[in-house]
């Protein structure tokens, strides 16, 4: 970071290869630009970003798996580069990355525009607290595009979660529960297997299957699947256990939206 | 001898009024029994076998003027011996006047009489009447005098009695005070002529003619009470306005001219005093003429307005049109309008229907109707019917149906409509065709101006949705990136990916919804499609097309397989990693029954799938494939099908079978080649 005469050090990732190779083609061209590697999915991405330390990532927003948030949610803050998402089409993107000072190129991309983000990223870079900025700007706008694009989102149907150097692909089907602390969920299977990840329990929900996956208090999602058993406790709240043995107090308030949603079965 | 000469004048135009009213009163009661029996129903025969009384009292009141009539004539012959019988019958029908009389009250106004006084009221009466007619033949076949007075005794205290039960019968109830005066008129009637006989040879012409003539009043106030309005229109403006006029130009003569005529007579006549004199006689015709019109109008309104209180019709009129102009729906407006026409018109009732549209058909030009009309007026309802008699239709003339009909129920006091009512109705009815053709008008241009605008916005979110569904933003914005990566490396291939997305914007924007193009048509969009989108995802996209030949000239509806095609595509293939493959197979299914076979085409990817759960989310969000079930089923109805199966992570097969017509595509296929061999 101190070497600001050296050339800016950017990775990209797209799975479309035409698109990828469009734009690293057009970065080769931009003088003071080093190219430090091409991704074809998320999970290459943090592979790559984490190893090559790059300053700025053009992440497409549109990936297979893991998507350019996804990357970003998943990436150790102290590898946060500076990112750039790139987007064919979507108003909610945009709308968020704008809120939020996160910058994002359209495809197909116009060199003009891409030479402004290489000045940004790169007046960025002197400020001496650009990587926490820069997490900040990207989680937040993370979170404004889910709750925005909420009603449209497409349903999860595996979440991925960081597991060291790995990302592991969990099957939303293999949930039992999902429990809040602060930033911070932990997800527990029914095998009993317990990860954790950096998203917000709100946001989660707006992409799980609602039917499926029911609030039992402010900070615990549990699969209803998984419901075993709710027994009342003295004071009106209940317990709930689950079929892994897990057991989650029930508030007042949600023990009678559960038991209408029970009972209706 | 002038007085003389004067009384037999007033005795002539006596019985020749007597005579013309009671014949009016004759016609009267059988016009209306007339109308009764058509409109008949089976709870209304009380109210029609009644009619004979006002006709009994009608026929016994013109035998007492016309025998009078004819005795006058025939006054040589009055010692004759059939002079005397007719003289007996005549007096014989005066006696009976009053029995009938008294028969009709009893009769007519009230049920809850106390039924043994009726009755023993009643037989009194005509024992009464009986008995005075049998001592009047018994007299003219006996003694051949001309009147029995010991008949007219009885008659005349009888009577008498009579009317003293029927003011204590009936002495307490409302609306009795004409009864009683009526029964007393012919009372009087018969006891005058009693008196008149009694003068004997004291003669005195004012007797005389009260004796003659005292059925007169009777018959102006049966007349005046049950045909109020006939009598008011037929006679008592007619002879006032002939009496005023009489009365007017005997003024004129008397006061103006007999002077005059005197003076000029005195002389010796020369031509030119007489001149002025023809002069002043001329103008007196003359202005007699100009006066008609002038008394005509001034009589008429004095009888309607003073006498009858009848409605004004020409403020009436302004008064109608203010408040139908002030209506803003046609029920409101028939509503108030039926309640305003029942007071101006006295009618018991007045109401309105809508005209079924066959009944409107067979309605005459006519606006109004008059007379029983219920054949042709459709059913009004029983509850209607068995109530009020409808007395006359008036068409609300409307532009367009459904039209609507006013029924005037029976108006009071036997009234008619005559042709100033019908006119008055007919106007009214116009007024108010304007009025509901208006308010038709400007609801209608409300509709359609809705209509227009919610067609407009349909039609531009259809061709938004269209552009959209078809051409997803992101698609497109992918493809140019596609090209522009092309460009750089290779420019040829750039250059066809470039013609195939001209092609395929042509084509989505070219055929409209609904519209029918060949499937080799659709197969040329697909394809294109299919070509961007290779180039955008390399060999992460495989593509399969097994679309026979023979299929190709089939008609099928625009853009319906390459939504398909871009769903799989984008939902199957694009969150893969490792891509898939979208087959696309069409094939046709006999049918030899009928000319329409079945096109089955499939497209099947081995993509990501979708479980039941986020399927369904997916397509509350307003699929592309929801518009294709919806245009297939507006196509083809029940005969269209559309068949979706997805397993998570295995893909995703949508079927889509709808008819096609065999002949049809056979027909264009014949006419493409005989156009290609033209060339």
């Amino acid at each position: 970071m101190t070497d600001l005469n050296e050339k800016l050090r950017v990775v990209i990732a797209d799975d479309e290869r035409p698109a990828r190779s469009f734009l690293a083609a057009m970065l080769r061209e931009c003088e003071g630009v080093e190219l430090l590697g091409e991704a074809e999915n998320g999970a290459e991405a943090i592979q790559l970003i984490e190893r090559e330390k790059p300053d700025l990532a053009f992440l497409d927003l549109q990936m297979p798996e893991v998507d350019g948030l996804g990357v970003v949610r998943l990436l150790r803050k102290s590898r946060m580069p500076l990112v750039a998402f790139v987007t064919a089409y979507d108003e909610y993107a945009v709308r968020a990355f704008e809120l939020n000072a996160v910058d994002y190129l359209l495809k197909p991309v116009d060199r003009a525009r891409l030479l402004q983000t290489l000045q940004r990223a790169r007046e960025r870079l002197e400020l001496t607290d650009w990587r926490t900025r820069e997490s900040e700007r990207t989680q937040a706008a993370a979170a404004e595009y889910d709750s925005a694009s909420g009603a449209t989102a497409q349903r999860l149907t595996r979440i991925p979660i960081r597991q060291n150097e790995e990302i592991l692909l969990l099957p939303v089907r293999d949930i039992a529960s999902i429990i809040a602390e602060g930033e911070l969920l932990h997800i527990t299977t029914t095998t009993n297997q317990t990860y954790h990840l950096a998203y917000r329990l709100k946001d989660l929900e707006s992409r799980l299957d609602p039917d499926t996956f029911v609030r039992l208090s402010r900070s615990a999602l549990v699969n209803l699947e998984t419901l075993h058993r709710v027994s009342p406790l003295p004071g009106g709240s209940y317990v709930a256990t689950l079929t892994n043995g897990q057991q989650l107090n029930v508030s007042r308030l949600q023990s009678r939206i559960l038991r209408e949603q029970l009972l209706k079965l | 001898m002038a007085t003389h000469a004067a009384a037999m004048l007033i005795n002539w135009l006596g019985f020749i009024t007597g005579a013309a009213l009671y014949t009016m009163l004759l016609l009267m009661a059988l016009g209306e029994s007339r109308a009764g029996s058509i409109v008949k129903t089976s709870d209304e025969d009380s109210e029609s076998s009644f009619n004979w009384l006002p006709t009994a009292t009608a026929l016994l009141g013109l035998v007492w003027n016309l025998g009078s009539l004819a005795a006058l004539g025939f006054i040589e012959h009055r010692t004759s011996h059939a002079w005397t019988l007719l003289n007996a019958l005549m007096y014989s029908a005066l006696g009976f006047l009053p029995a009938v009389v008294v028969h009709s009250l009893l009769r007519k106004r009230d049920a809850t009489l106390p039924k043994l006084a009726s009755l023993l009221l009643l037989g009194a009466a005509y024992g009464l009447s009986l008995t005075a007619s049998v001592f009047h033949f018994y007299e003219a076949w006996a003694t051949r005098s001309e009147v029995s007075h010991w008949a007219l005794h009885i008659l005349t205290f009888g009577f008498c009695t009579l009317i003293a039960g029927l003011l204590w019968l009936k002495s307490l109830r409302q609306g009795w005070r004409q009864v009683i005066w009526i029964a007393a008129l012919s009372w009087f009637a018969v006891s005058a002529q009693h008196l008149s006989h009694h003068s004997g040879e004291n003669y005195s012409w004012w007797i005389e003619i009260i004796g003659h003539h005292a059925s007169l009043p009777l018959a102006f106030v049966i007349l005046y009470q049950d045909y109020r309005f006939a009598l008011a229109d037929l006679f008592l403006k007619r002879a006032l306005v002939l009496l005023l006029l009489v009365a007017c130009a005997f003024g004129i003569y008397a006061f103006a001219l007999k002077p005059i005529i005197a003076r000029s007579l005195t002389s010796e006549p020369n031509p030119s005093e007489i001149a002025p004199l023809v002069l002043v006689l001329v103008g007196t015709w003359i202005g007699a003429a100009f006066l008609y019109p002038w008394l005509r109008n001034g009589v008429s309104w004095f009888v309607d307005a003073i006498i009858l209180r009848r409605s004004n019709f020409d403020w009436l009129r302004e008064e109608l049109a203010k408040r139908i102009a002030e209506q803003e729906s046609a029920e409101t407006l028939l509503d108030d309008l039926c309640r305003q026409l029942a007071i101006a018109l006295t009618s018991r009732k007045v109401r309105w229907q809508q005209l079924t549209s066959e009944v409107a058909s067979q309605h005459p030009l006519r606006a109004v109707h008059t007379g029983p009309l219920l054949a042709r007026s459709g059913r009004p309802s029983r509850e209607f019917r068995t109530q009020v008699q409808t007395i006359a239709t008036v068409l609300i003339p409307t532009v367009d149906a459904p039209q609507y009909q006013l029924e005037i129920g029976e108006l009071a006091w036997g009234r008619r409509l005559f042709a100033a009512d019908t006119d008055f109705l007919e106007t009214v009815a116009t007024m108010a065709a304007r009025r509901i053709d208006a308010l038709r008008v400007v609801h209608e241009r409300c509709q359609r101006d809705l209509r227009e605008k919610e067609m407009h916005k349909l039609a531009t979110e259809a061709e938004l949705r269209a552009l959209r569904a078809q051409l997803n933003p992101h698609f497109l914005f992918n493809a140019l990136t596609t090209i522009g990566y092309l460009i750089q490396v290779s420019p040829d291939q750039a250059m066809d990916t470039l013609m195939r997305l001209t092609a395929l914007l042509r084509g989505v924007l070219r055929h409209s919804d609904g519209e029918f193009i060949s499937l080799s048509e659709e197969m040329e969009l697909v394809e294109a499609y299919l070509d961007i989108e290779h180039a955008r995802f390399e060999d992460r996209l495989r593509v399969s097309i097994d679309v026979p030949d023979s299929l190709r000239e089939l008609r099928i509806p625009a853009l319906v397989i390459q939504p398909l095609v871009e769903n799989a595509i984008k939902h199957g293939i694009s969150p893969l990693s490792a891509g898939g493959q979208v087959a696309i197979a069409a094939r046709l299914e006999r049918n030899d029954s009928n000319h329409s076979d079945t096109l089955h085409v499939t497209v099947r990817d081995t993509g990501a799938g979708a479980s039941a759960e986020t399927l369904r989310h997916a397509r509350t969000r307003g699929f592309g494939l929801n518009s294709i079930e919806e245009r297939l089923e507006r196509h083809f109805g029940s005969a269209a099908n559309f068949r979706f199966h997805s397993v998570p992570s295995q893909g995703t097969t949508v079927e889509i079978s709808f008819p096609v017509n065999r002949k049809l595509a056979a027909q264009t296929s014949a006419r493409t080649q005989a156009l290609t061999a033209a060339d």
